[in-house]
């Protein structure tokens, strides 16, 4: 009894901690310049195919892989910027959600032609065993998942609050006229917000990966996810979507343990329409100064 | 109103040029968008608000007219008029959360609902027969006259969508058409204006929910096979990009999308995997040269021959 | 007098800030009032709770005796309150003419199966609103651009366009915030015209203008605002002899001087 709660709060645990990196990418573009971007799902993806490439057909070590697939990433990122994103700033929101879910679509076909019809797989640190502890089984990867989160999310927060790239990024996407007015240069930083987040996609893509398998689809529905953590967390919110992440892990396991496992995926739908209906600004709603 | 005539002449003697069944299976489809779009187009175009969970209602009126026809043996008719009136009902209850919320959040609830709405489906297997997807659905029949040539079907469709065309295109010129677009344009100014917003935006998604609703119906029957599967994000995606490259907030926008995309694909079957390619950054595209769409383009090619410089 | 526009104990505060503190002022009809004060002083915000935008924490405004309290902007239109914006914010995608005739919006009645169908009703309904539009756009000098797009006007043409909208629902009141900016001087006049025609047919404005010619010439009464209070009320001649009136105009941003 205690050993299955464990085990379902460790699988929780685990998904929470990849829906958490997903979110905070995501939401790391809409806090700096309010874009919600429909073609996170690829990046997620193609950081999977990335890693794959890397390691599985080229034989790099998985350190080297993990490694050039953020950094290739990040390239993904600073491209979106420049074809996609900056041209459309200040357009109506559904312009540029329409003009990412494009790119999306022809970036999914895309990796269908380079990477075939079927599924791959990416080997883990540790090999495939578990380690059983208690009648818990434990796969290392897992650990591996929580700890980096764990560290990322201190390392980011450190980044964001301490360091003067770190402040100005803040000051950027809270009030872009007063930074800029500060001499901020306000491009500069949503660049860096675009790299920042495809980056983190890219980790999620490859962490993840040797969790399941990598198709071109993997990355849409983790993005579902990450929409349900944004929204469970609230909107904009970096602290919002990794309590989101994380909520949004735990409460999908139990439910699947619990409840009924056929309809797993409904659950993070039914967590967006609940919240939205009855606390739109979330449950961990970042506070904002009221402007006069 | 010239260009409308001229693609109604064009579709009436479309069935002269068409040899094959396959043919006129695609032109069905392409009537059965049209009808579907331009209702999506009276919530996204005219009245601004982004709804991702519109494929929902269209699969709500596909399994209301199935069910109705074929598990409880009702009349096409009936079945067609319950869809219709069962999606309207449920457009106005996703419209009441809708008044609350804006935006980015609007889109997210709307495609959360969705993806809701089709697993309900999916699950409610003594009703829907799930994955499994709804077989034996009959053609339509009215008034004893069975729709049963590929040609007779195609003229039902086809008045049907002049009947939704032209409801719209009148709708565009009464205060309804008016107040939509002022809501899109400026919501609190709209109101502030004397337009009841609210009253509003609940009618908008309520005749669009009915378009779907009807579409949904027609579409069963002329299928005569739905499953859960086919009412999928995917599809939500070609809708919006048939408003979209149309040209949304105009009255024929639609209708050139949802011909462009239904036929373009079969016609570029040649080029196969790089369809999707092509059709995303088309997407693309029309939002960064293209913004008011085709319809939109064709409009300022005409005032400017009329205006000479 | 009787009052048609009766304003009481208005209070509006945001996050701590008071921006409107009891403020209370009358107003009968073919009068015009203009409200004056210093940037910030909460004349915007007065207008936007008169209107329905912001509700009020206190107070009350009462419209031809009766109260607007709870009432959302677009019932208080119906009620005969109408008014143009200080940033424009016309409709970008509808005609000039279109414009006009939203502002009728709540004075016509044809339901969605008429206007479908155009019943006679709803052609009579329609043809009237439309000669009315077109009049309006004439009464202010925008005759020309009925079928025009709004890109088309230039930014004053744009506040006249915005007038004329207004004007479309019948109001009893008629709230300008500063209306003359962006207006040159002839045009100025010209807008000044058309509101002392208005006046005579009993129509009252409420006016917040920097352009101080312009308000002194056509107001009867000025209402004098300062840090969301009221500081003063009085003909032009009397607030401009008000100490406290030109004290606070003198200690804030100088805008006195036009």
């Amino acid at each position: 009894m205690l050993q299955t709660l464990l085990q379902v709060a460790l699988t929780g645990a685990t998904m929470g901690c990849i829906y958490a990196l997903v979110a905070l990418g995501f939401t790391l573009t809409i806090a700096a310049a309010g874009v919600v971007n429909f073609a996170y799902s690829e990046w997620v993806t193609y950081g999977a195919y990335i890693g794959v490439t890397l390691v599985a057909v080229l034989g790099l070590p998985l350190w080297l892989g993990l490694l050039l697939t953020v950094m290739l990433c990040a390239v993904l990122g600073y491209g979106f910027q420049l074809v996609v994103f900056a041209p459309l700033e200040g357009k109506h929101f559904l312009t540029t959600v329409s003009a990412t879910i494009g790119v999306a679509l022809a970036m999914q076909a895309a990796a269908t032609l380079i990477w075939g019809p079927y599924a791959l797989t990416l080997p883990t640190f540790f090999g495939s065993g578990s380690l059983t502890i208690g009648g818990v089984a434990l796969f290392p990867h897992s650990l591996l998942i929580v700890g980096m989160t764990v560290v990322l999310i201190a390392a980011m927060q450190l980044a964001l609050t301490r360091t003067d790239i770190g402040l100005r990024l803040q000051a950027a996407a809270q009030d872009p006229v007063a930074a800029r007015l500060m001499g901020i240069p306000i491009r500069r930083m949503r660049t860096l917000a675009y790299c920042l987040s495809a980056a983190l996609a890219g980790l999620a893509g490859f962490m993840v990966a040797p969790l399941f398998v990598v198709t071109t689809t993997m990355g849409f529905g983790l993005m579902l996810k990450g929409f349900a953590a944004t929204i469970v967390g609230g909107w904009g919110s970096l602290k919002g979507a990794v309590l989101g992440g994380l909520a949004v892990g735990l409460i999908e396991a139990f439910g699947a343990a619990y409840l009924s496992s056929e309809y797993k995926d409904s659950i993070a739908f039914a967590m967006i329409v609940v919240v939205l209906l009855l606390r739109p600004s979330g449950l961990f709603p970042e506070r904002i100064a009221e402007k006069f | 109103m010239r260009i409308g005539a001229g693609l109604l002449l064009l579709a009436v003697l479309l069935p002269l040029f068409i040899g094959n069944n396959y043919q006129l299976g695609i032109a069905h489809q392409a009537l059965i968008l049209i009808l579907l779009a331009s209702g999506y187009n009276l919530l996204l175009g005219f009245t601004g608000l982004v709804s991702f969970g519109h494929i929902a209602l269209f699969a709500i009126g596909a399994y209301t007219s199935a069910i109705l026809v074929v598990s409880y043996g009702l009349p096409f008719a009936v079945g067609l008029l319950a869809a219709a009136l069962l999606t309207g009902v449920a457009g106005v209850l996703i419209a009441i959360p809708a008044l609350r919320i804006k935006g980015h959040y609007l889109t997210l609830l709307t495609l959360a609902l969705g993806e809701v709405i089709r697993l309900a489906i999916r699950g409610m297997e003594s009703l829907t027969h799930g994955a499994a997807g709804f077989t034996g659905i009959p053609r339509p029949s009215v008034l004893g006259f069975t729709f049963r040539s590929g040609t007779e079907l195609y003229y039902l469709l086809l008045a049907c969508v002049v009947l939704g065309v032209l409801f719209i295109a009148r709708l565009e010129r009464s205060r309804f058409g008016r107040a939509f677009k002022a809501i899109r344009d400026g919501e609190t100014a709209a109101e502030v204006c004397g337009v009841d917003t609210a009253a509003m935006k609940v009618l908008a998604f309520g005749l669009s929910a009915v378009f779907a609703g009807v579409a949904g119906g027609l579409y069963a029957h002329t299928m005569r096979f739905i499953s859960p599967e086919f009412f999928s994000l995917s599809l939500t995606i070609t809708l919006l990009a048939m408003v979209l490259i149309g040209g949304r907030g105009t009255v024929l926008g639609p209708v050139v999308g949802a011909v462009l995309l239904t036929v373009l694909p079969e016609w570029l079957r040649f080029v196969k995997d790089y369809y999707l390619i092509v059709f995303g950054l088309a997407i693309w595209a029309c939002t960064m040269f293209l913004p008011q769409g085709l319809m939109g383009l064709a409009a300022s090619v005409v005032a400017r021959v009329r205006r000479p410089a | 007098m009787t009052a048609l526009l009766a304003v009481s104990g208005i209070r509006k505060v945001f996050g701590g800030l008071t921006a409107l503190d009891g403020v209370s002022f009358s107003l009968a009809a073919g009068q015009i009032l203009g409200l004056v004060g210093p940037n910030g002083s909460g004349k915007s915000t007065l207008l936007n709770v008169l209107s329905g935008i912001y509700t009020p924490e206190a107070g009350e405004v009462h419209l031809a005796g009766q109260s607007l309290r709870g009432r959302a902007p677009h019932q208080i239109a119906t009620a005969g309150l109408a008014r143009s914006f200080q940033n424009q914010q016309l409709f970008a995608g509808l005609s000039v003419v279109e414009n006009v005739l939203v502002g009728r919006a709540c004075r016509l009645r044809a339901g969605v199966l008429a206007s479908i169908f155009a019943t006679p009703r709803f052609r009579r309904e329609e043809a009237a609103a439309r000669q009315q539009a077109e009049d309006l756009l004439a009464l202010v000098g925008l005759g020309w651009a009925v079928g025009a797009s709004v890109q088309r006007l230039s930014y004053g043409q744009r506040r006249l366009l915005e007038i004329a909208r207004a004007l479309a629902s019948d109001p009893k009141v008629l709230l300008l915030d500063e209306p003359c900016a962006g207006l040159s001087q002839s045009e100025a006049n010209d807008l000044a015209h058309v509101i002392t025609r208005l006046k005579v047919n009993g129509l009252a404005v409420i006016v917040i203008e920097h352009n101080m010619r312009f308000v002194m010439g056509l107001v009867d009464r000025i209402v004098a605002l300062n840090f969301g209070q009221k500081i003063g009320e009085g003909t032009p001649a009397e607030i401009r002899a008000n100490p406290a009136v030109v004290a606070a105009y003198l200690g804030g941003s100088g805008h006195a001087a036009h």
